[in-house]
Order: structure tokens, then sequence, then C-alpha cells
């Protein structure tokens, strides 16, 4: 018999012993149908705090404690009375009553307190679960959770696109192969399994040895082990539609810009492309007819209109591999002003009647780029404002530094954008207003926000508050090699 | 071009048939004697034979490597080599320079550009970089180590001398990162341009007026530099 038994059957004596004694002390000042009530409230006692037995224990010598010490003749037993069987009988009947009314009250109590333990775990499942993201991170929380509820020894398995089932996380990394096998509804000596099913289906199945279930007691068998796999079996719903909802709109996008790229290649590269057939038919056919001066004139239209072609090409190239991600990007630390001075000699030819005017500090910072590209940025930004400035007559580039950042910015004193364009400028195939059809495919700028992007840095496009237009990116200087004289090579 | 000279020869190594056709009537039409060749293994059947001045190599070769070829070209002979490249051809276009390579050419390029090239492979031939070389204002005496800029000396540290030594007999052609770390510390530096960069932005300093918007000493972004005749 366990100490508790041991305890409550003490218990009952005592009970009993007490009422006896308070009993015995009351004799003298009331009579014998109120000093039973001393030993019913005894019983009442044992039977809330002891159970049943030891209540039907307590009862029997309730009885017999009353019989012998207070019913005459007193320290003597008589049965003669009858009705004292009567008051036996309740005596057992309220005992018995008390004792199975609390026992239920207790596991009933027990009951709750288990539920209560088992919503907060699902509930801190669930909330595990919405905060995180990824398939790998999900099925880590579940495993967690399974392990600190149930114990360690369980291993999640979950089906692939194939419907094929693959180890997931857990303790038994090669039992794939049984695992396979009880998926197909096999019995696997061993091992138990129970499957992860949500709303569309088997997405997985949990394997564990079956001394793991058996240890798992019916409440938790039953609902709690269930209702976690299912609400791991959501998460993984969740996450795998979130999944599909992002490829679905890349593949939107991607579409779009396919639609886009094809109408403006379509329409761009077609005039440029009319114009040098006209031209170059006229040639080829009329060769002997026409003046010195108009074959002079259509030669150089197929030329001109050909660089058109090219540039437009070009961009439209750039922008597709920058597009597939910066993985052509070789930066390399390097003076600023190395590639500065090739963009501005590459610019120069198309200034025309413009100023171009450098503002630099006296020591220009060291920058990790990619020459070639950056080289098309600074390039890109100033044929930007040499054909849309309309009126510019200076374009300045002026560098600075400012904490860990270089800012490099190019501004010309010409008409400046709308102030509803700075965003939308940078768009792929944007160009402002119709009159821009015939300067290039609109890419540009789109170009120099990848590239710098790539760079990590930004760009931005102002208007000037002294009038005409500003375009400005900047690029982390952190971490720059040390640009003084290395090697002790001194003059 | 003289005309009493031998015509120049040249082995032209182009797949697109187009645009072969193009550069070959164009050459002949000023002066050179021109083989064609259309791939790797023809390149290899003719070089012996041609025995060029010039070659014109184009890059992307559909049945090999062009790099491969540098080694077998510069074992068979000593032609000046200038290559034909694409856009986005930048690494295999330096490493040919590297291997070998005198020059290169980005594609689509115009006549002039073209011709003044090989103009300037062949005076390079012809006539060995002098021991005075002169560009505008600057005058660099390789046998004196002296450097004047406007009628001024210079000074230049011994690094700085070579650099400039090496860009000078590059004579407006381009000399890669490496070719210019192999002439001046005498071995490879790995990737790493850093002390090339900084060496070349105190020589810049030195030299141009301007060193943000140079007037010779010329930066080909991502290939090399190159020191620019006037």
């Amino acid at each position: 018999m366990t100490t508790t038994r041991r305890l409550s059957y003490a218990l009952s004596l005592a009970m009993i012993g007490g009422a006896s004694l308070l009993a015995w002390l009351l004799r003298a000042h009331f009579e014998l149908p109120n000093i039973i009530m001393v030993y019913l409230a005894a019983v009442v006692v044992v039977a809330y705090y002891a159970g049943r037995g030891p209540s039907i224990l307590a009862a029997f010598l309730a009885v017999m404690s009353f019989s012998f010490f207070d019913v005459p003749p007193v320290f003597g037993l008589s049965t003669s009375e009858g009705q004292y069987v009567l008051t036996l009988v309740i005596m057992l009947a309220v005992g018995l009553l008390i004792s199975s009314l609390s026992a239920s009250l207790r596991t009933q109590a027990a009951q709750a307190l288990g539920r209560e333990r088992q919503t907060a775990l699902l509930y801190a499942l669930t909330r595990e679960f919405s905060a995180r993201r990824g398939r790998e991170e999900l099925v880590t929380v579940l495993m967690e959770q399974l392990n600190s509820a149930f114990g360690p020894g369980a291993t999640v398995f979950l089906a692939d696109r194939q419907r094929r089932l693959v180890f997931a996380l857990g303790a038994e990394a090669d039992a794939e192969a049984q695992a396979a096998r009880a998926w197909q509804g096999e019995r696997v000596s061993g091992i138990e399994t129970m499957d992860i099913t949500g709303v569309t289906g088997r997405l997985g199945m949990l394997l564990a040895p079956t001394a793991w279930f058996g240890a798992l007691d019916d409440e938790g068998r039953r609902r709690l082990l269930p209702a976690m796999l299912y609400a791991g079996a959501l998460a993984l719903e969740r996450e795998l539609s979130s999944e599909e909802v992002q490829v679905e709109r890349m593949k939107v996008e991607s579409e779009r810009l396919r639609n886009s790229l094809l109408s403006t290649v379509s329409h761009d590269l077609r005039t440029p492309l009319s114009t040098i057939l006209g031209a170059s038919s006229s040639l080829v056919a009329d060769e002997m007819a026409l003046a010195d001066a108009d074959r002079r004139a259509l030669t150089r239209l197929v030329y001109d209109e050909a660089q058109r072609m090219r540039k437009m090409i070009d961009n439209i190239l750039d922008m597709a591999r920058l597009e597939a991600g910066p993985v052509g990007i070789r930066t390399e630390w390097q003076p600023l002003e190395e590639v500065l001075g090739e963009a501005v000699r590459d610019v120069t030819p198309r200034l025309g009647a413009r100023e171009l005017v450098l503002a630099l500090p006296d020591e220009l910072p060291w920058v990790n780029i990619d020459p070639v590209l950056m080289e098309r940025v600074l390039v890109n930004l100033l044929d930007n404002a040499i054909k849309h400035a309309s009126g510019a007559r200076t374009l300045r580039i002026t560098v600075e530094v400012q904490e860990d950042r270089l800012w490099v910015h190019v501004d010309d004193d010409g008409c400046g954008l709308p102030q509803a364009d700075t965003e939308r400028v940078f768009e792929k195939f944007y160009r402002a207003g119709a009159a821009d059809a015939g300067l290039g495919v609109g890419l540009g700028l789109a170009i120099c926000r990848s590239i710098v992007r790539a760079h990590q840095g930004d760009i931005r496009a102002e208007r000037r508050a002294a009038g005409g237009g500003r375009f400005r990116f900047w690029l982390a200087v952190v971490g720059a090699p040390e640009s003084g004289l290395v090697g002790g090579d001194k003059a | 071009m003289n005309p009493l000279a031998n015509p120049v020869r040249a082995l032209l190594v182009e797949d697109d048939l187009s645009l072969r056709q193009f550069l070959a009537t164009t050459l002949a039409a000023n002066g050179y004697e021109v083989t064609e060749a259309d791939s790797c293994a023809a390149l290899r059947d003719k070089l012996g034979a041609a025995e060029p001045d010039l070659l014109l190599l184009d890059i992307g070769l559909p049945d090999g490597d062009s790099l491969a070829l540098m080694d077998f070209i510069r074992d068979s002979s000593d032609c000046s080599i200038l290559i034909l490249s694409a856009r986005d051809q930048d690494r295999q276009k330096v490493e040919a320079l590297d291997a070998g390579a005198d020059d290169y050419l980005s594609k689509p390029f115009s006549t002039d550009e073209l011709l003044a090239r090989l103009r300037a492979l062949m005076r390079r031939r012809t006539a060995p970089v002098a021991s005075l070389w002169c560009s505008g204002e600057l005058e660099v005496d390789i046998k004196r180590r002296r450097v004047e800029v406007a009628g001024e000396e210079v000074h230049l540290t011994p690094i700085e001398f070579r650099l400039l030594v090496a860009l000078v007999k590059g004579d407006g052609s381009v000399v890669t990162h490496a070719r210019l770390m192999e002439q001046v510390w005498g071995r490879h530096l790995s990737e790493n341009t850093h002390y090339l960069r900084i060496d070349m932005r105190q020589l810049r300093s030195k030299i141009e007026r301007n060193p943000a918007q140079p007037r010779y000493l010329r930066t080909v972004p991502g290939v090399g530099y190159a020191l620019l005749r006037e």
C-alpha cells in the first residue's frame, strides 16, 4: 500500500478517534442524537480528503465508537437498538456519497488542469508558428514542442513535391526507408507512425519507437499529439501557399516586363531600322542617279541610325543582365577619379556648347566598385542631363564625403524634373512625355539604379532649389584599405 | 601606307561570315594582304603558311578557347595580335591581353578605329619604342631616367618610373593590371591591384595638371591603364 493510502487510513482513524473524544466530552451537555452529528462530521471530512475506502472504514468505526462509548451501556456494545443500524447505513451512504463526489471533483479538476496545460502548449505552438517563416524553422519549432511535451525520440518526415517522404528533423535520420514503407500503409515493427495531415491532405509523417508512443498518456495520445501535428500541418500549408503566391507574383511581374520589353523592342528598334532600310535601299537601287551630296547624306543617316540601334540594344541587354542578379559584379577598391575621368572623356564629345564642371575634394576617397559598371552610371547620368535637361548650359559633378557615405551629385541648370516624376524616372522603360520617343529606350536611369543598388547604395532625383535638376547617388566608403604611401616607397 | 613597302600581311580569324567579309574587304581596300580563317582549326592550319604581321582574332570562336590558342600563336609566330571582343566579354578580353595579345577592339567598331589600331600595332613592330618618348607636354627619357612635363622636371620614385616606362612601352595601347604588376614588381601580386592603384594615383598627381581629368594617363576600367599619344 502506498504512503498516500496509508496516510488516508491513518487520517480516518485519527478523525474518528478525535470525534470519539469530542463526543465523550460533550456527552454531559447534549442528547445522543446531537452527538452523532460529531461522528457524521468526521466521516464527511474523511470522505472529502481521504477517499472511498477510508470513508467506509470511518463510517464503521464511527458507528462502533458511538455505540461503544456513548450509547448505554457505555463501554459496551449492544445491538438491540436496531435503529443504530439505520444510523450506520446513513453514515455509510453519506460517507460514500461525499467521497465519490470529492473524488470526481478532484478528477475533473485534474482534467481541467491537464486541458489547460495542453491548451497553453498548443497556444505557444501556434504562436511560434505564426511568428516563424520557412519550412525548416517551422519543423524545428514543432520538434522542440514535441520534445518538451512528450520527450525526445520522434522524427518528422515531410513529403516533397514528388510525394516522396524525406527526412526533415529528428532522432532517426536513417529511418527513411522504414518511413517510406509506413507511408504506403505497411505496418513496420518497432516503430509507430502518425500522419501529419492538414487541410490539403497528408503532408508528412511523425515516426517514433513504439516505446515513445507507449509513454504518452491517454490524453496526450488522443488529443494533444494530433492537435500539435495538425497545427504544424496548417503552418506548413500556409508556408507553402505563401511560397506559391510569391512565385505567381514573380511570374506575373516578369510577364509584364517581358511584354513591355517586346513592345519596346518592336517599336523602338523598328524606327531606326526602317530609316536604315530606306536609306540603304535607295543607295543600292539608285546609286548612279543620286547626287554626291545626297548619297553622302543617306550614308550618314544609315550610320547614325545604326548607332542609335546599337545604344538601345546595349541598354536592353545590360538591363537584362542586371535583372539576373548581381552575379557578374566584380568590385575592387579604387580611387573614384579613375572612372570619373573616363566617364568625362566619354561624354565630352556630346557636350556641345555645354560646360562641364567638376567640384571634387582634394583627396577623393577609395570606393569598392565595379569600374565598368560605375562608369556606365556616370555616363548615363551625364547623357541623361544632356538629352533631357533642355536649356541646360552647365553640368556639374560634385563629390563629397559625409560620415561613411560618398555622395556624387550630377547637377544641371536646365528645366529640371517635374516633382511628380522624381521616383518614376527610375522605372524601366519610363520616358517623360511622348516627345522623348526618339531619345532611347528609357532604360538609362533604371540601369543606373540597378547598378548603384547592387553596390549597396542608392540614387535619387530632385529638383534643385536654384532651378534645374539633380541626380545624386551614394556609396559606402567604410572599410577602405589604407590609401597612403605603402611599402616604404618615397620620392 | 607606303605603297612601295611590302604589303602588311594580316590573318583574320572570325567565324561570322558577314563580318569577316566586311573586314576582309576593308583591309584589302587599305592595302593589307588578307588571309581568312573561320575557326580555331583553320587558324592552326593557316598560321604557319600565312606568316602574318598582324593577327585579328575574334574571342568567341565556336570550336575552341581563344585563350588556349594564345600559347600556340606565341610559340609559332611573332605577329602582333588584335583581339576582337564583344561587349560583355570583359574577363576573356583581359585574360587574352595577359596571355600575350597586344590590343583589343570592342564590337561593334568603326573602320576608323580598326585601321588606327592596326596602324599603331604596325608602328610598334617596325619602330620599337625610342628611348625618348614624347606626347604633348610630356617627355620621358628612358635612358637618362628623366621625366619632364612642360619643360619642368618631375621627380618620380623608382617604382613610379618603372610604371611609367611600362606604359610607354605600350605606346598608346592598354597595358593590363597584371602586365603592369609583372613589369614593375617582377611578379604577379595575385588579383590585388591595390598597390598598383596607389602608385598610379601618385604618378597621376605628379604628371597631370588635373588628375581628375587626365590628359596622358588613361584608365581603361576593368582592364588596365594606357598612356595616350597626342
